[in-house]
């Protein structure tokens, strides 16, 4: 698909309206469903257009982690004292350099209440505690720290607490978390219609949108929307051919965390109408090498073996830095103490008795992974870490022969990728062109958007669903709002 | 006590994985390959049995074999990390397009200079899904067998299996030894090796047996054709209300004679 195909189409070349309603939200995913929501209570004929057979969208197959703070219900049953200001403080730093401080302030602001509004919803989180480095507690325990709360440098700047909630259930929970959304969108009253896509926005002379021209089966529909349309059709990591073009360094990725769906169309949709794209060259990757915990006392090294980063960051900080600190290829060296099976499934490089045979199969510069392990081992005996500044809680020499290489290279392991970019919008919903004006009767919503996080290396797990489901709100109600064209 | 286990190399079965119409199965040039799912099973059961007879009286060898080119040592190589004592393989090129009948002959030669307790396979690989393997192998060697096997244990004459059946019911069958199971999948956790495992494993013995040309036996079988599943896009979306939706269903499946 290229741009040609989504540019908008004029509303005088529209001979009839097929359907009319106020509002009309593109994607029935986590912000399509909570943008209808919002939408309908506040007194809006909404309309959902979703291009599969049902809703749910790539939150739907996520693992179910929101992140939430200032004082949730769970994180006070489970003894933390979180604020609003400390919450804030790191997610200004996680959001990324770029960041939206009305965005921010917003999410931070109003945690406690969308926590509760989607419990009202009826999503389920136990009052439950996981200690310990996770991508996601297994069991259906909730309350965990998912991102670089702990380590260097964030630790130093606000006062850590656990924020990643994830939704009662075992296991990878995206699909648990969606169904009482989807089931909401429904009862509240929405229109849904599914296996209908939304291709192109209908814009009026003066550049309003006006509505969308969607697809159904062999069927094209002119589709009124008086107040307003919200695009909430997710990233585009589905579309090679626009990742090739705006993110080339995320061609890496061998795994994308979607339903499969995420082709951008919306984006494409957006712009066709003027809107901005932004941040477009950004995306979080994932290469899971922990758990278990053990993995974590080990080191990352670079095809040198050089160290290159802290890891006991989060993965998606850690991968970043395997992307572009070690051009994709790294190894993570452990002993045999340490190692364990991971759910990503990481096969070995190379298994050896002393780490001289491991630099060799590893067909190392001579002495390089030797030296490292030396400066290494020499610092953690006394819990130290000064070139990378690793928590004294991982550092421990590597001392328990054989030793291993598990390979973290690219070619080698699953590197799991979801895009960070798109729409640029306000924090209202507002969809925004180049010169910073808002598109009237435009809305833009979640992976749909720049939004709230806007680079993987500083990114905590759990913003995305945090961010495309209150924005995704505040979209709602923006839209409906919004004055009616006709 | 001596356990064989007769493992195979399978293609890594994904949906972009290319036929080769020619030659009419899995292009194997461009394929990846693993240890068949269900052998790794029947594995970890005699590896199970051996710790326990190790820690009785001391004895029990698992004897991993499998027959194919020079790739399947990866095959048996994963299987002695995992634990296996040691490892024989059968090479050849001719094994790759074998048929059930014409493998379990050759394992049979095998199984004669071995002289196993209790010979364990996989139900079935992941590739052929024939199950029929083992069975064969049972009736040409005059093993006493059981398929499809959940449970085992040791006895004085031999070895107790549980067997689950359709329905949900269990079958308890007494095997005299020498005996032959077909182990299910996910009857319990494979062991994952440790690096003291893996660098141990180096040093086990994998023995390479070359049949003469002479000797291998013939497929009964072959494989004419193999195509992916087509699909003539025919399918009716029932729409309406509930009470709509279930006339039409109940009209459709009347005009199929099927109610």
């Amino acid at each position: 698909m290229n741009a040609a195909t989504t540019r908008a189409t004029a509303l005088a070349d529209v001979a009839a309206w097929d359907r009319e309603h106020d509002v009309v939200v593109v994607g029935h995913g986590g912000a399509g469903a909570c943008a209808a929501i919002e939408a309908v209570r506040a007194g809006a004929d909404t309309l959902v257009l979703e291009k599969q057979t049902r809703g749910g969208g790539s939150s739907a197959v996520s693992t179910g982690v929101v992140y939430f703070g200032g004082g949730t219900r769970v994180q006070k049953a489970c003894g933390f004292d979180d604020s609003v200001e400390e919450m804030t403080k790191f997610v200004r730093l996680a959001a990324g350099r770029e960041a939206d401080d009305d965005k921010v302030r917003l999410f931070c602001d109003n945690s406690v209440e969308h926590f509760d509004w989607l419990v009202d919803l009826g999503v389920d989180f136990k009052d439950s505690y996981v200690a310990g480095k996770t991508t996601h507690p297994f069991d259906d325990s909730c309350l965990f720290y998912s991102g670089n709360e702990l380590v260097h440098p964030f630790k130093e700047q606000a006062t850590p607490a656990p924020r990643g909630h994830k939704v009662a259930r075992e296991g990878e929970a995206g699909g648990y978390f969606m169904e009482p959304i989807l089931q909401a969108t429904e009862a509240v009253g929405a229109t849904i219609l599914n296996e209908c896509g939304a291709e192109r926005a209908i814009v009026d002379d003066a550049g309003r949108v006006v509505g969308v021209v969607a697809r159904q089966g062999d069927s094209v529909l002119n589709i009124k929307a008086r107040r307003g349309v919200i695009l909430c059709a997710g990233g585009f990591i589905d579309n090679k051919e626009m990742v090739a073009k705006h993110a080339t360094d995320l061609l890496i990725a061998n795994w994308n965390c979607s339903d499969g769906f995420d082709d951008g169309s919306g984006i494409l949709l957006g712009a066709g109408a003027g809107g901005e794209l932004r941040n477009m060259h950004e995306g979080l990757a994932l290469n899971a090498y922990y758990p278990p915990d053990g993995h974590l006392k080990g080191i990352l090294v670079d095809r040198n073996g050089q160290r290159f980063i802290n890891e006991d960051a989060y993965l998606g900080r850690t991968t970043d830095a395997m992307i572009f600190k070690a051009g994709g290829h790294a190894y993570l060296i452990v002993d045999d103490e340490l190692f364990g099976q991971t759910q990503a499934f990481h096969k070995l490089a190379a298994v050896e008795e002393t780490f001289e045979e491991l630099e060799k199969a590893l067909e190392m510069p001579e002495g390089e992974l030797v030296h490292t392990i030396e400066v290494y081992n020499r610092n953690a005996e006394r819990g130290e870490d000064p070139l990378h500044n690793k928590s004294p809680d991982y550092c421990r020499p590597l001392s328990a022969p054989p030793y291993a290489a598990i390979d973290c290279t690219s070619a080698g392991c699953i590197y799991g990728m979801l895009t960070l970019g798109g729409l640029a919008t306000r924090a209202s919903g507002e969809v925004l062109t180049q010169d910073g004006d808002e598109i009237s009767g435009l809305y833009a919503a979640g992976r749909n958007t720049a939004g709230l996080c806007l680079e993987g290396r500083t990114y905590a797990s759990g913003m995305s669903l945090g961010d495309v489901t209150f924005f995704g709100r505040l979209a709602g109600r923006s839209a409906a709002a919004a004055a009616p064209w006709e | 006590m001596r356990i064989l286990v007769f493992l195979r190399q399978v293609p890594r079965l994904r949906s972009d994985t290319p036929l080769d119409e020619t030659a009419g199965w899995i292009d194997l040039s461009k394929a990846k390959f693993d240890p068949n799912s269900y052998d790794l099973f029947a594995l970890e059961a005699a590896l199970r049995l051996t710790d326990a007879s190790q820690t009785a009286d001391g004895s029990g060898e698992v004897v991993v074999v499998s027959a194919g080119p020079k790739r399947v040592v990866d095959a048996l190589k994963s299987a002695l990390e995992i634990g296996a004592h040691r490892a024989i393989h059968v090479f050849g090129d001719c094994y790759e397009a074998m048929d059930s009948l014409a493998l379990a002959r050759v394992f049979r030669t095998v199984c004669e200079s071995e002289k196993p307790d209790l010979v364990l396979t996989g139900f079935m690989s992941d590739d052929g899904n024939a199950a029929a393997l083992g069975p064969m192998l049972a009736e040409l060697a005059d093993f006493a067998s059981a398929t499809g096997i959940v449970a085992i244990e040791a006895t004085a004459a031999g070895y107790r299996v549980e067997r689950e059946l359709e329905g949900g019911a269990f079958e308890v069958v007494d095997l005299d030894r020498p005996a032959l199971a077909t182990v299910q999948s996910g009857i319990n956790e494979v062991r994952y090796p440790s690096l003291k495992d893996i660098v141990a494993a180096r040093k086990k013995r994998i023995d390479t047996l070359e049949l003469p040309a002479a000797e291998l036996p013939t497929s009964a079988t072959s494989l004419l054709s193999v195509a992916p599943a087509g699909s003539d896009g025919a399918a009716t979306l029932l729409a309406g209300s509930v009470d709509e939706i279930v006339s039409q269903l109940v009209a459709k499946l009347d005009e199929l004679r099927v109610l």
